[in-house]
């Protein structure tokens, strides 16, 4: 990702609430900022778009100064080119589909580095038919379509979602969540994306920043904070869990039936319906929350469960007053199992023991996509 | 002596129409411009400023006239500048008319335009900004056609006050026939001659069928715009 802008961000600015500060190095294809309400989220992001300016620090997007405090540097939003996709879409009401799209495109100001076309944007959006309506004709995702469609359209360097699917329904959201993740793939646009729901992080993070009451608690690849017992604010939630990379799958059908983890086989939930392989599919990622997990000290045998993995136990940390989270080791992979403390004792699980973990595919969390792949049976 | 043909009525038609599309030419942009200010921005003098705008709304227009007079009268620093400098001279002239009959209407135009900018969501000029609209350019392409409805409704409201407006206009204009002398003016000074009645009648009725017009304009512009901002708004 060497040919990406690099957002650095050394701020501090005092709100009402919280004092938020903020030292981070943004370098994902796709960086997810969680945090419940009232984190200091959206002020962030205020930061780097220029509604709002620091107390204190420098925000350089690539070796573009945004804004610097002590050389009282200040570029104005509209001279940024970062675009903003807020909750609520905020089309303009007096401009039909195909003008709010073409706002920012009439306006771009330097072509140096590839945008996307229209014909292109409007292509992978979905929006031909849209193109003649008004802003408030289109329902609340037809309206995040065309307002993603007009930020991708504006010559961006950075695309900054501030929860796009708050406001829908889950059906809606899952439409749009594809097409972010078609976005992430076509469109060579980093993009922030704040958000509180941790389904939408795992589903298209790379790069992962966790912050609470104003302050970085943890940042990292999701991969490595979503596979630690550790990690604040993910492992002490109820549905504290590990994403696994599979880097080759069987496919019967069409459809992914077992895929490979650092050399095991990882079978996969029989999907139903009109199931469809993300845009790019691998690696295919695979939430597995950390109480779907079974600790065995021999492999078993005689049980309905198909996924018995060989694993190390890198170290255990108490999750509640009855509960431990048991960070394993796949290789280079890591995989969360939650188990009851008494358990823990019985069976005398420590750092370095070799055990197995035992996954039901059915409790595999495998995300879907828009694009069909022919029925090829390996990828 | 009482004037028999129509030149009286057509003078003050002409006067009057001439002093309010003058008057909005000037107080239409400036009350864009302070309704922006007092909508949009936030400083120390802005409570002062708020209520500079709207002093000629409860002072009598008498008094709007005689402080213009003060100002910009041939006495005054300014008024002999303008006068020596600019060659301009607003005592007594139509210009002068149109001035304070301006000044009059501009509290209600400011108030208008005010009222439909607070009613746009600022984020949209925002939203513009990511976009890569400077300043200006979200002012024209957003925050106006947003406001429309409302600017419309100013400039006819200014138009029919401007129209109609006395005090500030005999104090600071006199009445001086085929240049001041606006239709309500001509109505004071035909009351003023004996016999005068079926004159002022005459021209009270021209002054009913104008405000009239002025009104079904407004009330069909606004419609139209009103149907516009309604197929545009979310």
């Amino acid at each position: 990702m060497a040919d990406l802008p690099l957002l650095s961000i050394d701020v501090s600015i005092a709100r009402e609430s919280f004092l938020l500060e903020c030292r981070l190095d943004i370098h994902g294809k796709c960086t997810a900022i969680f945090g419940p309400s009232g984190a200091g989220k959206s002020t962030l992001l205020d930061l780097i778009n220029g509604n709002l300016s620091p107390d204190r620090g420098i925000i350089k997007l690539g070796k573009e100064i945004l804004v610097d405090t002590s050389t009282q540097a200040f570029k104005a939003p509209y001279q940024r080119q970062i675009g903003w996709v807020p909750q609520d879409a905020l089309l303009f009401p007096h401009l039909n589909v195909i003008d709010n799209l073409l706002f920012g495109h009439r306006r771009r100001r330097d072509s140096s580095h590839s945008s996307p076309s229209p014909h292109q944007v409007i292509g992978v959006l979905g929006l031909d038919r849209l193109l003649a309506r008004w802003p408030r004709e289109l329902s609340g995702g037809e309206k995040q379509r065309v307002a993603l469609g007009r930020a991708l359209l504006s010559n961006s360097k950075l695309l900054l979602l501030d929860e796009p699917l708050a406001s829908l329904d889950a059906k809606k959201r899952s439409e749009i969540l594809d097409l972010l993740d078609e976005i992430k793939h076509e469109f060579n646009i980093p993009i922030v994306h704040v958000t509180h729901s941790l389904a939408e992080v795992m589903r298209l993070a790379d790069q992962l920043v966790l912050i609470d009451q104003g302050k970085i608690k943890a940042a990292g690849s999701i991969e490595s904070l979503m596979g630690k017992a550790d990690t604040p604010m993910l492992s002490d939630r109820r549905d504290a869990g590990s994403l696994l990379k599979l880097n080759d799958l069987t496919l019967v059908e069409g459809r992914p039936a077992v895929g490979l983890l650092e050399g095991q086989s990882l079978f996969l939930p029989l999907q139903a319906g009109e199931w469809r392989l993300p845009a790019r599919a691998l690696p295919l990622r695979v939430y597995v929350p950390a109480h779907e997990v079974i600790l065995a000290l021999e492999p078993p045998n005689g049980l309905s469960v198909r996924n018995k993995l060989a694993c190390r136990i890198e170290r255990l940390i108490p999750q509640t007053s009855q509960t431990m989270l048991v960070e394993l080791a796949i290789g280079q992979q890591r995989l969360l199992a939650s188990v009851t403390t008494a358990a823990s004792e019985e069976l005398g699980l420590r750092a370095d023991l070799p055990v197995y973990a035992l996954i039901k595919s059915l409790s595999l969390d495998v995300p879907a996509g828009r694009n069909l792949l022919s029925d090829s049976e390996h990828l | 002596m009482i004037p028999t043909d129509s030149t009286v009525e057509w003078q003050a038609i002409i006067t009057s129409l001439s002093v309010a599309a003058r008057s909005l030419a000037f107080t239409l942009p400036l009350a864009i411009l302070l309704g922006w200010v007092l909508a949009r921005k936030r400083f120390a003098g802005l409570a002062i400023l708020d209520a500079l705008v709207h002093a000629p709304l409860v002072l009598p227009p008498v008094v709007v006239g005689y402080a213009l007079l003060l100002t910009l009268g041939v006495q005054s620093p300014i008024g002999q500048w303008l006068d020596q400098v600019l060659g301009v001279r607003l005592v007594f002239t139509a210009e002068g008319a149109a001035l304070a009959a301006g000044i009059v209407a501009l509290p209600i135009m400011v108030r208008s335009i005010r009222l439909s900018l607070e009613n746009i969501d600022p984020r949209l000029e925002r939203a513009a900004a990511s976009l890569g609209a400077d300043p200006w350019d979200r002012f024209r392409s957003i925050t106006l056609p947003l406001t429309l409805p409302g600017v419309l409704s100013a400039a006819i409201l200014g138009f029919a006050i401007s129209l109609g407006e006395f005090g500030a206009v005999i104090t600071f204009a006199a009445n001086v026939p085929g240049e001041t002398q606006t239709l309500a003016l001509a109505i004071y000074s035909a009351l003023q001659i004996p016999g005068g009645e079926a004159l002022a009648l005459r021209l009270a009725m021209i002054s009913l069928f104008i405000a009239m017009l002025a009104l079904l304009a407004a009330e069909w512009l606004g419609r139209r715009a009103q149907r516009w901002h309604g197929k545009a708004s979310t």
